[in-house]
């Protein structure tokens, strides 16, 4: 594992895996990691893996899907899903796209392929290694940065922890080499580190924290930082909030106009405090218990996030992990 | 908007299965109306995946397998359960139910056991995707069929898309189709013959090593024991799977649909909907957890407009002049301005919310029961807890408002 004292430059891996349980907002990070690394100047490229094209409503312009487009200056993303990245794949190997579709497209095959454990995961993360090795017709490598935006599978750890699986099941072969390539990928901390997202609320934190221990356990991959996404900060004090409780609890049997709005307004504030409180709870949970730096983003009031939002979130990830924040081209 | 479905029906019916994505509190909401089932009178089973452990040791059953543990009657009866109420509660573990499907109806206890070995059964009976949600169905069948609890309440297992619970059986099945099975062990094919050539094959090998060439699992030899072993006991699997189709499918069940308030979560929600009726199955219900009051509250936004612009000896005026007990001047009209400053953010906040929930119900259709549950101000982790949260979710349905107009200012 990573030596704590003597960390890489965030943004020099090639390779940044952007993982966490579904619905924690992953792509939403990825997508701002992205940004930032596009801020540096380095040319990035953003694989969504986690099965649905968000890229264009996060970033702007039209989804794409399978094709790579550029959104920004040096921001290119492309979204993959494990049926693609497995015909890719079995094309290449059977050195046929006609073969392939009557081996594998048919109604026999396909149930049999979906049900062989870890093989969506494995052609997934096979992706993304032929995209690192990728150069340009001077040798140099095509992109300087790759964000993944992970399955959710397995708490994401599955795509992590699926070559060694697969190393150990087959031994030795064209197969087992080209595993390996991924497993040592993955194992490089040079080139490859894992980031997790998760929530400040209690299964999310339990499970980040079980996720982290395993990952270490189980894998090769270097794990850089915690992102918690949507953090509310509390803002009043112990008087204060005793303060609000009174406010809510007088106006309870009022039959006033006004003080029925205050009585909802202030029992708002109450709800959203007592949880803000409650995430700082969890958030010292984590702290406590991974030995990681802790980027913390907060709670945006809009209901569907956009460009604008995906920008405010890279200035918070670049202060979060010490970059320069830059200015967007 | 048509009449609501209420609470007191649904407990009515003899199997509540409560879905959604996790993280928005489905099992505390499981938990919690299967104790208002027991106070009801009625012997109450609760199944759950609970990977946190919290409820199980807030119902005071340990970590206890797959048999289903009579929750302290004592304790009960303190929180109002009468005579002949009762609480059940099945803690799940995925794997430990399948194992327990394979020695149930493996033909020999040497069957069993190669199968239990097999490192293709080990795989995909803790990896596969759906293989929770297929054993949680299985339990939910037995429980079923032994016919003792009036009501049974299924916690589905928290995965990322609530779907996978509906498509587990299908997807089981599909792996083991005897057609697939049967294609997988049978001599080479014409079209087999031609792809085996082109891919530096001979003829002579089987397609499962062609397809070991390519994706190289180095498998086969298991994969072949576990489809031989397997073969006998497709029946009843299959059977076992049918019937717990028949059962979600059956009058007397419901679908209640977790969710929070958020955008992801009420889209989420809405397509379940949509699914369940695709499938024909009985949709129950939306329970919406951690609502603002404000958003289940009929203020309008130009009611909080005149409040946030109200000047400050005004705002005062509409509050009591004397601070509670023991605050200090300074602290109170600290709390006073800093509520009032909350006036900025709030209306947005509570209008999306708002415009969330009343789409959400829109989504509902017909007769169905909608419940906005606000966020309790601590974790449940007892029975107390539970009773608590109960009592919130029984309290009087009313009419969602019209959502806050926006940007009026």
């Amino acid at each position: 594992m990573d030596d704590m004292g003597e960390q890489p430059h965030p943004f020099s891996r090639r390779v940044i895996i952007v993982s966490g349980k579904g619905g924690v907002g992953k792509s939403t990070v990825a997508a701002a990691m992205g940004v930032v690394a596009a801020r540096l100047g380095k040319k990035t490229l953003i694989i969504e893996l986690a099965g649905q094209a968000t890229m264009a409503q996060l970033l702007g312009g039209d989804p794409s899907g399978y094709t790579v487009v550029e959104r920004r200056p040096n921001l290119y993303t492309q979204s993959v899903t494990p049926a693609q990245a497995m015909q890719e794949y079995l094309v290449r190997e059977l050195h046929s796209k006609f073969l392939y579709q009557i081996a594998f497209k048919n109604r026999f095959i396909a149930p049999f392929i979906n049900a062989v454990p870890g093989l969506d995961d494995l052609v997934s993360i096979g992706k993304v290694m032929d995209v690192e090795r990728t150069r340009t017709r001077d040798g140099r490598p095509e992109w300087d940065v790759i964000v993944v935006d992970a399955p959710s599978t397995g708490q994401g750890l599955n795509l992590l922890r699926v070559p060694k699986a697969m190393m150990d099941m087959t031994g030795s072969g064209p197969f087992f080499r080209n595993t390996k390539l991924i497993h040592d990928l993955l194992g490089d901390a040079a080139r490859t580190i894992v980031h997790l997202v998760t929530l400040p609320e209690e299964m999310p934190v339990n499970e980040t924290i079980e996720t982290y221990h395993r990952i270490e356990e189980e894998t090769n991959v270097a794990q850089g930082a915690i992102i918690v996404n949507h953090i509310r900060t509390p803002g009043f004090s112990d008087p204060e909030l005793q303060g609000l409780e009174f406010i809510a609890g007088i106006k309870d049997s009022s039959p006033l106009r006004t003080d029925t709005v205050l009585r909802q307004v202030a029992g708002s504030v109450l709800q959203l405090e007592r949880r803000a409180r409650l995430e700082q709870g969890y958030l010292a949970r984590l702290e406590a218990k991974i030995p990681l730096p802790l980027v913390p983003l907060p709670a945006l009031p809009a209901r569907d996030l956009g460009p604008s939002d995906i920008d405010g979130i890279a200035n918070r990830l670049s202060a979060g992990f010490g970059v320069e924040p830059g200015v967007d081209s | 908007m048509s009449r609501e479905f209420s609470l007191s029906e649904l407990l009515e019916r003899s199997l509540i299965i409560c879905a959604g994505s996790g993280g928005v509190g489905k099992t505390t909401i499981a938990a919690s109306l299967a104790l208002l089932g027991a106070k009801r009178g009625l012997k109450v089973l609760v199944l759950t995946i609970d990977p946190a452990r919290r409820l199980a040791d807030s119902l005071g059953v340990g970590p206890i397998g797959n048999q289903a543990v009579r929750i302290d009657p004592e304790r009960l009866r303190r929180l109002g359960v009468p005579e002949g109420g009762e609480l059940w509660a099945i803690m799940l573990d995925a794997k430990r139910t399948f194992d327990d499907l394979v020695e149930r109806y493996a033909p020999s206890r040497e069957v069993a056991d190669r199968i239990l070995a097999n490192r293709y059964y080990q795989q995909i009976s803790k990896s596969m995707v759906g293989s929770q949600e297929y054993m949680a169905m299985e339990h939910l069948l037995s429980a079923y069929e032994k016919g003792y609890h009036d009501l049974v309440i299924l916690d589905t297992p928290p995965s990322r898309h609530a779907l996978d619970f509906l498509n587990a059986p299908s997807r089981i099945r599909g792996v083991l189709e005897e057609g697939v099975l049967n294609w997988l062990l049978k001599p080479s094919s014409f079209l087999l013959k031609r792809m085996q050539r082109t891919a530096g094959v001979s003829d002579r090998t089987s397609f499962l090593e062609t397809i070991e060439r390519v994706i190289g699992l180095g498998m086969i030899r298991d994969l072949s024991e576990f489809v031989v072993l397997f073969k006998d006991m497709l029946g009843d699997f299959k059977d076992r799977a049918s019937g717990s189709q028949a059962l979600l499918a059956a009058d007397d069940t419901r679908f209640v649909l977790v969710t929070s308030p958020n955008t992801v979560a009420v889209q989420e929600a809405a397509f379940f909907r949509d699914q369940l009726e695709k499938r024909g199955l009985p949709f129950g219900g939306f329970m919406v957890n951690r609502v603002l009051p404000l958003a289940a509250g009929d203020t309008s936004q130009a009611e909080l407009e005149g409040l946030r612009t109200m000047d400050t000896p005004s705002w005062y005026r509409l509050f009591p002049l004397e601070p509670p007990g023991g605050m200090t001047r300074q602290d109170y009209l600290q709390t006073l301005d800093k509520l009032k400053a909350s006036l900025d953010t709030l209306p947005t906040i509570a209008a999306i919310d708002r415009t969330n929930m009343r789409w959400l119900q829109d989504q509902g259709g017909g007769d169905h029961l909608f419940v906005q549950i606000p966020e309790l101000p601590f974790d449940v982790h007892d029975l107390d807890g539970l009773d608590a949260l109960g009592r919130l979710l029984q309290a009087p349905a009313r009419a969602l408002p019209r959502p806050i107009e926006r940007g009026a200012s």
